[in-house]
C-alpha cells in the first residue's frame, strides 16, 4: 500500500509540573493515501494528541512520525510550518476563522501564504471551492454573519483550497447539531471521493464514524482494536 | 520571503483589525496625531523664530560675525552676560590694521569697530549711595573716606535746602515744616562738626529723614556701543533715526535708543500717562478694572512733586488757571498741590481729556526729557584701570531698530562715537596722542620700554626719565585729568575726525557683515585661521555665540520642545505597546490558527508591525498635514507678538512662520521609530504563540 502517514511506536508525554502524563503510549499505524479515516474514542483517550502529531503541530517524545515521506522529528520549526502549509489542511472544532476577514478572504488566506499564486488563479480557485461547499451566496459575508454549519464549510474550503495531501479535522462536528454535523461529514466524504486527499478526523460521536473507511479506536493512549471496518451506526452505545 | 502577496494580506488584516477596534485606534491615533503636530509646528515655529531673531540681531548691531581679542578673559556677550559687572573681553589695539586684514578675506563685506560698555548717567539720587558708603567708611573707620563722603552729602543737603526755598509759598503743611527743620539741621555746621561724636546716630537721621526727601530718581545705567556711527548707519539696515539727527559724520556725539529715551529719560509722570494710554488704546485695558494701571495713577498722585517742583510761580499760576478754565478743577481756593493731585487722579471717563491737557498745558513748562536732544550728556564711566571718568557728549537724537521699536531687548543699546568711547574707556585717541606728544616735548621725555625701565631709571646714564607707556593703555598719568573740563571744549566737540582717525586706535570688538551669510561658519573658520597665521590676536565668533544667552534662547526652547515631544511619544509608545499586548493576547487563537495553517513567525511579526505602522503613519500623516496647514495658515496670518521680548524674537510685531520639509521627514522617522519600538514586546509574545493554541477549545 501507499502509506502517506506512518507512526512507529509513537509515545507522547506531557509534563505537568513534576508529573509526567502520557497522552499517547506507543501507537503504530499506517494511513494510506485517499483514506477517509476516523479516530474515535472517549475524551482524554489521546485523539487530539495523535492528530497534532500527524498534523506537525507537535512532535513525538519517542518513536517516529512520517508524513509524506518526511520524519517530522528531523525537521526544523520552519520546515514543519512549511510542510503544514503545502501538504496539510486543518479543520478545527471551533472553526477558527479569521474574524476580520470575509468568507472569500478567509479561504484565500493560505493561498496568499503560499506566495506564488497569481490573483487571477487565487480568485478562480477560491470561487470554485466556495461553490463546492455551497457558499457562493455568502462569499462576501463575515464569519459572524454565518451559522455554525456555514462557518465549518468555510473552514473545509480553506483546508482544501491548497490541494493538500492530508486534511486533519479535530472533532469537526462537536459544535454542530446532529443534522448539520451529518451534512458536514457528508461534504467531507464527498470531497474525499472526488479528490485524492486523505481525510483524518477525530470524533467521539459514533454516528459520525459510520462514514469512515476505517476507524481507529483509542483508549488510554493506545489503539484498542484495529478492525478496519466502519462501525455500525447503532452497534456502539455512547 | 516578503512578497507582494504578503504585503496585500498584511495590510488587509491590519486595516480590518484597526477598523474593528475603532475606539482603540482613535485613542492611539490621537497621541500620534498630537505628537506629529507638535514635531511639525514646534520645529517650524522655532526655525522661523530663529530666522527672524537672527535678523533682529544681525541687522541691528551684531553683524554676522563678531571678532574680539583672543586673550579675552570672558566671552563676548553683546546683550550682557551672566557675569555681574562687566566682562573683560580684552581689546583690539590696532583696529585699522585688523580691519585691513579682515577686508582681504573674500566673503567679508564690512568691518565696524565697536566697544560695548555700561556707564552711569547722572540724573539721579546719589544720596542713598553716598550714605551707604559713608556708613561703610564709619564702620571701617576710614577717616579720609569719612571726610570725603561727609562733604558730598553735605553738598546734597545744601541743594535740598535751596530747593526748599523755592517752595516757600507753596506747600506749608505740618509735615513740610518738620522736613524743613530736618534739612536745616542737616545743613547746619554744628551737625557736621558733631558728626564724629556719634556718627551712627547722625547716619540714621540722614537715612531716615533726609534721603526720602530727595525727589530725584536713581542713576541710570546706560549700555552703549561706541562705534563709527557713520559706518554703523550704512551697515545695519534696521537702524533709523527717530528724533533729532544722527551724529554728523566724524563728530563726537551720543544717540539714545528711542526706547530708553521714552521710558527712562522722559519725565516719569509723562511715562506713566503714556503707559496708561498705550494700555487703554492698544490692549483695551480699563483703569476701573486693571490693578496695574490703578497703581500707575496712584504713583502719579503720590509723586505730584515731580511736576510741582519744576513749575515756578508764574507757571504754577498759569497751570492753575488752565486747570480751572478747562477742567473745572480748583474752583475754590485750594492749595495747588491738592488741585494737581486731583488732576492726576485719572479714571476711564476723564483720561483722554486729561492726557491731552497734560501735554498741551503742563509739559511745555516741564523738562519733558531729563536730557534734551541738543543738550549735553555727562557720562560717568569707569576706565579699564578703574578710574572714574566724566565725559560730556552732545546728544544729537534718538534711533531705533526698525520693527523692533517695542522691544526692550534691542532697545537696550545706545550709540556713541568711537572717540568718546575711547576717552571713557581710557584709551588713547587722536587728541590724546597729540597732547601726549606735546607733554613729552615739553618735558623732554624719553621712551623707555617697560622691561628696561628699572635699568633706565636706576642704572642708566640719563638722570630723569619718565616712562610713557601709551601703547599699553594703562598710563596712570593719563587718567589724572589735569585739564579737566577744558579738554571737552567746544572746539573738541566741533572737531571732525576722519575715517582713518576713527579707525585708528583701540576697539573692543568689531562686527563683520558678510557678502554671503550662508557661508557663516566657513568664514569664521577662515578668520580664525588668518588670525593664527598672521598673529592678529583676534578670535571670530558667530552672531549667535556673541549674543550669549539671547543667542542660546532658541537652543534652550528647542531642548524643551524635544523633551515635550519625547514625553508624548514615550507615553504613546507605552500605550501602543500595552494595547498591542492586549490585542495580541486576545488574538492568540487567531495567531495559532494562522501558524497551524502555515504562517511562519516572520509573518506574525510583520502583521503586528504593519498594524502599528498603519496607525502611526495614518494619524501621523494626518497630524503632519494638519501641522503643515497650521504653519502655512499662520504664515499667512502671522502670530502677533504679545510681549516685548516676542517683538525681538519675531523681528517685528508679527511672526510669519514658514514650513521646512525637513520637519516632515523628521516626523516620519520619529513615527516609524515609535511604531517599531512599541511593537517589539507584543511581537515577542505573538511569535511565541504555537499552532497548538489554535486547537484549544474556547471558554
Amino acid at each position: 500500500m501507499n502509506a502517506i502517514v506512518t507512526l512507529n511506536e509513537v509515545v507522547k508525554e506531557y509534563r505537568l509540573g513534576s508529573v509526567v502524563v502520557p497522552a499517547v503510549r506507543g501507537v503504530t499505524l499506517a494511513i494510506d493515501t485517499g483514506e477517509f479515516l476516523s479516530i474515535a474514542g472517549p475524551s482524554g483517550s489521546g485523539k487530539t494528541t495523535l492528530l497534532n502529531l500527524i498534523g506537525c503541530v507537535d512532535t513525538a517524545t519517542r518513536g517516529t512520525v512520517t508524513v509524506d515521506g518526511q520524519n517530522t522529528a528531523t525537521l526544523s520549526e520552519r520546515a514543519l510550518t512549511d510542510l503544514r502549509l503545502h501538504k496539510l489542511g486543518f479543520i478545527f472544532q471551533s472553526f477558527n476563522l479569521i474574524g476580520v476577514l470575509n468568507v472569500f478572504q478567509n479561504v484565500e488566506f493560505p493561498l496568499l501564504l503560499l506566495g506564488n499564486v497569481s490573483k487571477v488563479e487565487r480568485t478562480r480557485r477560491v470561487e470554485k471551492i466556495i461553490e463546492q461547499v455551497g457558499l457562493s451566496e455568502h462569499i462576501r459575508h463575515r464569519p459572524n454573519e454565518l451559522s455554525g454549519g456555514q462557518r465549518q464549510r468555510v473552514a473545509i474550503a480553506r483546508a482544501l483550497v491548497t490541494n493538500p495531501r492530508i486534511v486533519l479535522a479535530d472533532e469537526p462536528t462537536a459544535n454542530l447539531d446532529s443534522v448539520t454535523g451529518d451534512k458536514i461529514i457528508q461534504l467531507m466524504k464527498h470531497m474525499n471521493d472526488n479528490q485524492d486527499t486523505t481525510f483524518i478526523f477525530s470524533t467521539h460521536d459514533p454516528k459520525v464514524t459510520r462514514y469512515a473507511d476505517r476507524v481507529i479506536r483509542l483508549k488510554d493512549g493506545q489503539i484498542d482494536d484495529e478492525n478496519g471496518v466502519p462501525a455500525k451506526p447503532l452497534a456502539v452505545s455512547a | 520571503m516578503f512578497s507582494v502577496f504578503f504585503a496585500e494580506i498584511l495590510i488587509k488584516i491590519a486595516i480590518r483589525n484597526l477598523f474593528s477596534a475603532k475606539l482603540k485606534s482613535l485613542i492611539l491615533g490621537s497621541f500620534v496625531f498630537a505628537g506629529t503636530i507638535l514635531v511639525v509646528v514646534g520645529n517650524s515655529l522655532l526655525d522661523s523664530i530663529d530666522d527672524s531673531m537672527s535678523r533682529s540681531i544681525v541687522d541691528s548691531f551684531s553683524g554676522h560675525i563678531q571678532v574680539y581679542s583672543d586673550s579675552a578673559k570672558d566671552e563676548l556677550s553683546l546683550f550682557g552676560g551672566m557675569i555681574m559687572g562687566r566682562e573683560d573681553i580684552g581689546k583690539i589695539d590696532d583696529f585699522a590694521g585688523i580691519r585691513n586684514e579682515l577686508l582681504k578675506i573674500d566673503n567679508v563685506l564690512s568691518v565696524i569697530p565697536m566697544g560695548i560698555d555700561t556707564a552711569l548717567v547722572q540724573k539721579a539720587n546719589t544720596i542713598d549711595v553716598e550714605l551707604a558708603e559713608l556708613r561703610d567708611a564709619v564702620r571701617t573707620n576710614n577717616k579720609p573716606k569719612i571726610q570725603a563722603k561727609s562733604r558730598h552729602i553735605r553738598r546734597i543737603v545744601g541743594l535740598l535746602e535751596g530747593e526748599l526755598k523755592n517752595l516757600d509759598n507753596v506747600a506749608r503743611t505740618k509735615d513740610r515744616q518738620e522736613d524743613e527743620e530736618h534739612i536745616r539741621r542737616a545743613a547746619s555746621a554744628v551737625f557736621w562738626s558733631d558728626f564724629s561724636q556719634d556718627p551712627l546716630a547722625a547716619l540714621e537721621f540722614l537715612e531716615n529723614k533726609i534721603a526720602p526727601l530727595s525727589l530725584e530718581s536713581q542713576d541710570i545705567f546706560l549700555r552703549y556701543i561706541g562705534t563709527n556711527i557713520e559706518a554703523f548707519k550704512a551697515t545695519f539696515p534696521l537702524f533709523e533715526v527717530v528724533k533729532g539727527n544722527a551724529v554728523p559724520n566724524g563728530r563726537r556725539g551720543f544717540m539714545f535708543n528711542d526706547f530708553i529715551y521714552e521710558t527712562q529719560i522722559k519725565h516719569k509722570v509723562a511715562v506713566r500717562i503714556d503707559t496708561i494710554k498705550k494700555a487703554r488704546d492698544e490692549e483695551n485695558r480699563m483703569l476701573a478694572t486693571d490693578e496695574e494701571l490703578q497703581q500707575l495713577v496712584r504713583q502719579n498722585v503720590a509723586q505730584f512733586k515731580e511736576v510741582a517742583f519744576q513749575l515756578d510761580d508764574e507757571e504754577t499760576a498759569m497751570v492753575r488757571q488752565h486747570l480751572k478754565d478747562k477742567l473745572n478743577l480748583g474752583t475754590d481756593e485750594q492749595e495747588f498741590s491738592i488741585i494737581l493731585q486731583q488732576f492726576l487722579e485719572m479714571n476711564d471717563d476723564n483720561f483722554s481729556i486729561r492726557e491731552r491737557f497734560f501735554y498741551e498745558y503742563i509739559t511745555p513748562h516741564l523738562a519733558l526729557y531729563a536730557i534734551p536732544i541738543g543738550g549735553t550728556l555727562t557720562i560717568t564711566g569707569l576706565t579699564r584701570a578703574g578710574y572714574v571718568r566724566n565725559v560730556n557728549v552732545p546728544v544729537y537724537g534718538t534711533f531705533q531698530f526698525k520693527s523692533l521699536e517695542k522691544s526692550a531687548l534691542s532697545g537696550g543699546q545706545n550709540l556713541m562715537d568711537m572717540m568718546t568711547f575711547r576717552d571713557l574707556y581710557g584709551f588713547g585717541t587722536a587728541d590724546r596722542v597729540e597732547e601726549n606728544a606735546e607733554i613729552k616735548k615739553e618735558f623732554g621725555v624719553v621712551e623707555v620700554a617697560r622691561e628696561n625701565a628699572d635699568e633706565a631709571l636706576f642704572g642708566g646714564e640719563d638722570a630723569a626719565i619718565v616712562s610713557d607707556s601709551a601703547t599699553t593703555g594703562f598710563d596712570e598719568f593719563k587718567n589724572v585729568d589735569l585739564q579737566g573740563a577744558q579738554r571737552y571744549t567746544q572746539a573738541l566737540l566741533e572737531r571732525i575726525y576722519t575715517s582713518d582717525e576713527i579707525n585708528t586706535g583701540v576697539a573692543l570688538n568689531a562686527a563683520i557683515m558678510l557678502k554671503d551669510p550662508t557661508r557663516l561658519d566657513e568664514t569664521v573658520a577662515v578668520i580664525n585661521r588668518v588670525s593664527q597665521e598672521k598673529n592678529l590676536g583676534i578670535q571670530a565668533v558667530t552672531w549667535r555665540a556673541a549674543s550669549g544667552l539671547v543667542g542660546q534662547f532658541i537652543t534652550l526652547v528647542r531642548a524643551v520642545l524635544y523633551v515635550a515631544i519625547f514625553i508624548i511619544f514615550v507615553v504613546a509608545l507605552v500605550i501602543i505597546n500595552n494595547s498591542m499586548v492586549m490585542a495580541t493576547l486576545e488574538r492568540v487563537r487567531e495567531i495559532g490558527t494562522m501558524r497551524a495553517i502555515g504562517a511562519q513567525r516572520g509573518f506574525v511579526l510583520w502583521m503586528l508591525l504593519v498594524e502599528t505602522a498603519a496607525i502611526s503613519l495614518f494619524f501621523g500623516g494626518v497630524g503632519a498635514m494638519a501641522g503643515s496647514g497650521l504653519v502655512l495658515t499662520l504664515g499667512q496670518v502671522g502670530i502677533p507678538a504679545g510681549a516685548d521680548i516676542l517683538v525681538f524674537l519675531f523681528s517685528g510685531p508679527r511672526l510669519y512662520p514658514f514650513l521646512a520639509p525637513i520637519h516632515l521627514v523628521i516626523a516620519f522617522f520619529v513615527l516609524l521609530g515609535v511604531s517599531v519600538a512599541s511593537t517589539f514586546y507584543p511581537a515577542l509574545i505573538a511569535m511565541r504563540v504555537t499552532p497548538l493554541q489554535a486547537m484549544q477549545e474556547e471558554e
